[in-house]
């Protein structure tokens, strides 16, 4: 009994650092600039699907503070009582009221995306759905597997080089470059030592250590909301002992078949796992075959961002790119250029950002023809390149998928 | 025995790094780059005659004027605006080359034709000059370093943009 209340805390605990990220986002959205773009009249950047987002904006400064300030007092509100009483249904209402706010108020501008809000997203709708007896296996995979899919994605000249980060950090020359390799041995091995605290202690701290500097030398390159959101999930491992999520003495058992027929070893630990243990390999597995999906698509989709609506945007690419647009009135030709826009370094060589300003010429200026051009490169990449060619786009019925290539793709 | 494990496992992550890593990669990435795109926007209906020509209409305007050869009637005419700053040479035969900040448009009487970027040069200077078969532009290009030295660069650039040998 006493033990169950122990839990019953320690997930509270959790859940109460889910909310503080919640909490946090308000502050980081102000940051970026939200006051200004999702007041009624600004530029919008519309999720794909969802093309009217610019009537769904607010009409004074004076609103958007008040829901920004309470969902920020919600989340704090909610983060107190699941500290104090997990088990209550206020803790529990309170963190799902400021979490759908959230996920409302993301939709309303490709801006506040981000791929530390779609980990913090993923495993908050886990908690809130989920019992703990599955949540916790599901956790002890999935967290570190936001760290592993991370370190894949690194294993590029961009990073490796010091491209992605160049100037950025306090480290040079060799020395950076060994720490950056480093980091990705950390992401893909280390990592797992997070289920290594009642087995190999040392190993545990190790990787906790590592991770507190990794995040705290990362702030200056990535702001203070990415360290926030990883502390908070990582602070997983810190209120309970995780282990791997599968049956131990049945692995053990049958660990001398498996290089007989490794088959037959995982079909037989499958067998013996508990449903919540099957629903963490599940979800986890899933995650990491999503990140596959836009390498799937174009091995250019880090220029052209295929893909990456679906799949995190871990890799902190430096893109440079210069768009192009041309309208044409009668036998007037005029060369249109580019907004200036405050944007996140993930997005702002995404297409779909020259897409959204491409929608809002057809209908403000009203061209009888209007083609628009993309270039990228990566900043360790010599040439750029043509990533997309939109003619007669205002004519062209065709929209931003979520899924698959980019009708618009310059071959 | 799991420790004999991971630091193969290491071993081998490390080499795939480093074989990543070189001997392609460079710590510093390359602040000058260069990129040549073709556009074939659409091409004008009339087919533009000898006469076509650009006129200034002030700094940031330019106007072509095609007019037909048998009658010297005007058959067409478009305004094009530069709405940023930037140069724009042009030569007799209509030829137009826009350059602002890094970037350099090719254009001749009918259509755009190519898009080039040089980072970290900028255009000095350009010149059509009259080939063998058509003719080319002399762009003398100008590098500012950050010790402030400046160096200059020759080269000759088909309407295309593609390098071509000089004269």
């Amino acid at each position: 009994m006493k033990l169950k209340r122990q839990e019953d805390l320690n997930w509270g605990r959790f859940g109460a650092m889910l909310a503080l990220t919640i909490a946090a986002t308000p502050i980081w959205w102000m940051q970026s600039g939200a006051r200004e773009f999702l007041l009624s009249g600004a530029a919008e950047l519309c999720w794909p699907g969802f093309d009217s987002c610019a009537e769904w904006r607010f009409v004074s400064l004076r609103q958007i503070d008040f829901v920004l300030i309470s969902m920020g007092a919600g989340a704090i509100f909610s983060s107190i009582c699941l500290w104090l009483r997990p088990a209550s249904r206020l803790s529990f209402w309170s963190l799902a009221v400021v979490f759908v706010a959230k996920l409302l108020l993301s939709a309303l501008d490709y801006r506040l995306r981000g791929n530390h809000h779609q980990m913090a997203n993923l495993v908050t709708l886990i908690f809130l759905i989920l019992p703990r007896s599955a949540g916790v296996p599901i956790f002890a995979l999935l967290i570190p597997s936001f760290y592993f899919a991370a370190g894949l994605l690194k294993l590029n000249t961009e990073w490796l080089s010091g491209a992605a980060l160049a100037n950025r950090l306090p480290l040079s020359g060799w020395l950076l470059e060994f720490g950056l390799i480093g980091v990705v041995l950390m992401e893909l091995i280390g990592i797992w030592w997070l289920l290594d605290r009642r087995r190999s202690p040392w190993r545990f701290w190790v990787v906790i250590v590592v991770l507190v500097v990794f995040h705290l030398v990362s702030i200056k390159s990535v702001g203070f909301f990415y360290p926030v959101v990883m502390a908070a999930l990582v602070s997983c491992f810190l209120w309970q002992h995780l282990d791997w999520p599968w049956p131990k003495n049945e692995a053990k058992e049958a660990f001398p078949r498996f290089f007989k027929s490794p088959f037959q070893f995982c079909r037989s630990i499958w067998v013996a796992m508990s449903w919540q243990f099957k629903l963490a390999w599940l979800i986890s597995l899933i995650f990491l075959g999503i990140q596959f999906i836009p390498a799937s698509i174009s091995p250019r989709n880090d220029l052209s961002g295929e893909g990456r609506l679906i799949a995190s945007s871990m890799v902190h690419n430096r893109t440079e790119c210069r768009g192009f647009m041309v309208g044409r009135w009668g036998v007037h030709e005029a060369k249109i250029p580019m907004p200036v826009m405050q944007l996140p370094i993930r997005i702002w060589c995404d297409p779909l950002v020259f897409y959204n300003y491409a929608r809002l010429v057809c209908r403000q200026k009203s061209p009888d023809r209007l083609d628009w051009y993309l270039l990228s490169r990566n900043s360790s990449e010599e040439a750029y390149q043509l990533i997309i060619r939109a003619e007669d786009f205002c004519r062209d019925s065709r929209r931003f998928p979520w899924f698959g290539s980019l009708p618009w793709r310059a071959e | 025995m799991r420790l004999l494990v991971e630091i193969v496992l290491g071993c081998v992550l490390l080499f795939c790094c480093l074989s990543i890593r070189w001997p392609t990669g460079r710590a510093e990435p390359p602040r000058e780059g260069m990129g040549l795109v073709k556009f074939n926007l659409e091409e004008s209906s009339n087919s533009p005659s000898s006469s076509a020509r650009w006129t200034k209409i002030d700094d940031k305007s330019y106007r072509l004027l095609i007019r037909e050869t048998a009658g010297g009637r005007e058959i067409a005419a478009a305004t094009l605006s530069w709405l940023e700053e930037g140069k724009i040479f042009t030569s007799e035969q209509g030829d137009l080359l826009i350059y602002q900040s890094s970037q350099i448009w090719s254009r001749d009487r009918s259509r755009w034709r190519a898009w080039m970027v040089r980072d970290g040069w900028a255009v000095e200077s350009a010149t059509w000059k009259k080939g063998l078969s058509d003719g080319f532009w002399e762009l003398i290009w100008k590098k500012m370093s950050q010790d402030g030295n400046s160096r200059q660069e020759r080269e000759w650039r088909n309407r295309d943009l593609e390098r071509v040998h000089g004269p």
